[in-house]
């Protein structure tokens, strides 16, 4: 029987799980020291002791206690909707255009210039259109969302799509597969890898445009808090948004790549 | 039974069986920048059921061409291609071939490698099982069925692509240099265990290799391509009994007279 080797002892796998910590925990004492030293004003820079309390507020408060208690659960589910509907719409387009691009030199043409051309668009260019078209709320933010998560999914689908080893889908052919099952079985897992990429920028971006689509006036969501907060003049609160937002966006990253693991072996086991 | 057959008249054994590949007049031209290039032109030749066919000749004469037009991957330009009396018209599991590289779906287990062409076949999962597993045991790799290509060696991935194929029983088995790139030992290793597998399934094989001992030692007949446009230059029979011993002095002077035609054209 082969033989497995062994795992790495445990101490030390439990020493790098702790590793990404550490930049956080620098930078939080960085931010004691200079609110410690007075270096700046209390109004302009709170510090993580207020920042702290201002958050746990946010959370777990009592909503009657004041403007922003316990509005989280109810912001971050508005947002993570936004954030979700316009990916996964931009997924639902994207990732077929772009296979199809990588694959057929006629879909590339008919598609490139056109989607390359957009793509040099600013997203931020299409936000007075989207007010116009969809009014402030919920489908102008899906709308941008889905808008610039488009460009990296598609790309990357049409790179990973375009560099599949020939060799294997042949490979397929001679073993008697069809049109179908030489998609799904060889040339999306060999382009998996890529398309990971893809959707991982994607739902970066998709962030990152979600909190610009929140920040025209909606009532509810991570970026309309971190607007309201601005205009009280309320520092620890929008500091408060900008972590949460990184918390979030970091776990949906994880999420992704762990749900795109759990559901495909091509994902699971990358060369 | 198959022993018998195999000394009739000190004839290979495939002498009397009936063609299963039959290539009449095969041209191929590829269109390159500023005009044509011809790969080869006018060959023809054939395979009986369950001979061992070795091809060889210089690099570019066109080798890997043919084989990718028998396999249905290339069209010939004229000329036709028959597989058992029917003619060729794309990929099909009645063909099929061990490339060179490495070909093998790098997310799939060495089990699911193999497994790969059979689900189509209206098998049950047992039995899928059952006969994957039996591939596997043929080439040797029972205990690595669960790796995956990149966990195992070069000549074990050659092992997962001759079982992949061959747990499918097709009519004719083509290997373009399949050995190339492993290690002298492996080599000859993976030589056994094809011509062990050949007997043991009956299967008809185009064997292309630069090798001339490695033709010499493992085919029923030798075909010699001459490049540029390729064409057969010769086509000379192996009647050496098997095993073979690649210093035996029977099969020296064979790789004498075969490197003397390569070298001289005559
Ligand atoms: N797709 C193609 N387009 C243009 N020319 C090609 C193409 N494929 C092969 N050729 C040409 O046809 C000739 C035969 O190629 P082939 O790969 O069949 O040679 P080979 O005999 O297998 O060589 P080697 O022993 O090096 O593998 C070569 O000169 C090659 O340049
Ligand atoms: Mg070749």
């Amino acid at each position: 029987m082969p033989v497995f080797s062994q795992s790495p002892p445990n101490a030390k796998k439990g020493a790098r799980l702790l590793l990404p910590l550490a930049l956080p925990l620098i930078v939080i004492i960085a931010w004691f020291a200079v609110c410690t030293l007075n270096l700046a004003p209390e109004y302009l820079f709170p510090g993580p002791a207020q920042v702290g309390a201002t958050g746990y507020n946010y959370i777990f408060g009592d909503p009657v206690q004041g403007p922003y208690s316990g509005r989280f659960l109810e912001d971050a589910i508005t947002s993570l909707g936004r954030v979700f509907g316009g990916f996964l719409l931009a997924v639902a387009v994207g990732l077929p255009l772009g296979v199809l691009s990588g694959r057929i030199s006629i879909a590339q043409e008919l598609m490139g210039t056109f989607i390359n051309a957009l793509r040099a668009v600013p997203g931020i260019c299409w936000l007075p259109l989207a007010l116009v078209w969809f009014g402030i709320g919920t489908k102008t933010t899906i709308f941008l969302v889905a808008l610039a998560a488009f460009f990296p999914i598609y790309i990357n689908s049409a790179a990973g799509a375009r560099q599949v080893n020939p060799l294997l889908l042949q490979a397929g052919a001679m073993m008697g597969v069809n049109r179908l099952r030489a998609v799904f079985g060889i040339l999306l897992p060999a382009a998996m890898g890529h398309i990971v990429s893809g959707l991982r920028l994607g739902l970066g971006i998709a962030w990152a445009y979600l909190v610009l689509g929140e920040l025209t006036g909606v009532q509810r969501g991570l970026g309309a808090v971190i607007m309201d907060a601005r205009m009280l003049g309320r520092i620890d609160m929008i500091v408060v948004g900008i972590i949460l937002i990184a918390i979030m966006g970091r776990a949906s990253d994880r999420f992704l790549t762990g749900g795109m693991r759990s559901l495909f072996k091509s994902a699971r086991r990358a060369p | 039974m198959k022993a018998n057959l195999k000394l009739i008249g000190g004839l290979p054994r495939a002498e009397k069986s009936p063609k299963v590949l039959d290539l009449t007049a095969v041209s191929k031209v590829f269109p390159i920048s500023g005009g044509f290039f011809t790969a080869f032109e006018n060959l023809t030749f054939s395979a009986r059921t369950g001979e061992f066919l070795a091809v060889t000749g210089p690099s570019g004469c066109g080798k890997s061409t043919l084989l990718k037009i028998i396999a249905g991957f290339l069209k010939a330009d004229a000329g036709k291609v028959l597989i058992s009396g029917s003619p060729v018209k794309g990929p099909g599991a009645d063909r099929c071939m061990v490339f060179q590289e490495d070909a093998l779906f790098p997310w799939l287990t060495v089990e699911e490698n193999v497994a790969f062409g059979l689900f189509r076949r209206g098998l049950v999962k047992k039995k899928i099982k059952e006969r994957v597993a039996h591939f596997l045991e043929l080439v040797g790799l029972a205990p690595f069925g669960r790796y995956l290509p990149g966990e195992i060696s070069g000549g074990m991935r050659q092992r997962v692509a001759l079982a992949r194929v061959l747990v499918l029983e097709p009519l004719v088995l083509l290997m373009d240099e399949p050995f190339a790139s492993l290690d002298m030992q492996t080599r000859q290793e993976m030589q056994d265990l094809t011509v062990s597998l050949w007997k043991e399934l009956d299967q008809t094989i185009v064997f292309v290799t630069h090798d001339v001992v490695e033709a010499c030692s493992l085919a029923d007949r030798v075909l010699i391509m001459k490049g540029a446009p390729g064409r057969i230059q010769d086509d000379i029979p192996v009647n050496l009994p098997r095993p073979r011993s690649v210093d035996s002095p029977a099969l020296l002077r064979l790789k004498a007279k075969i490197r003397q035609k390569l070298a001289t054209g005559l």
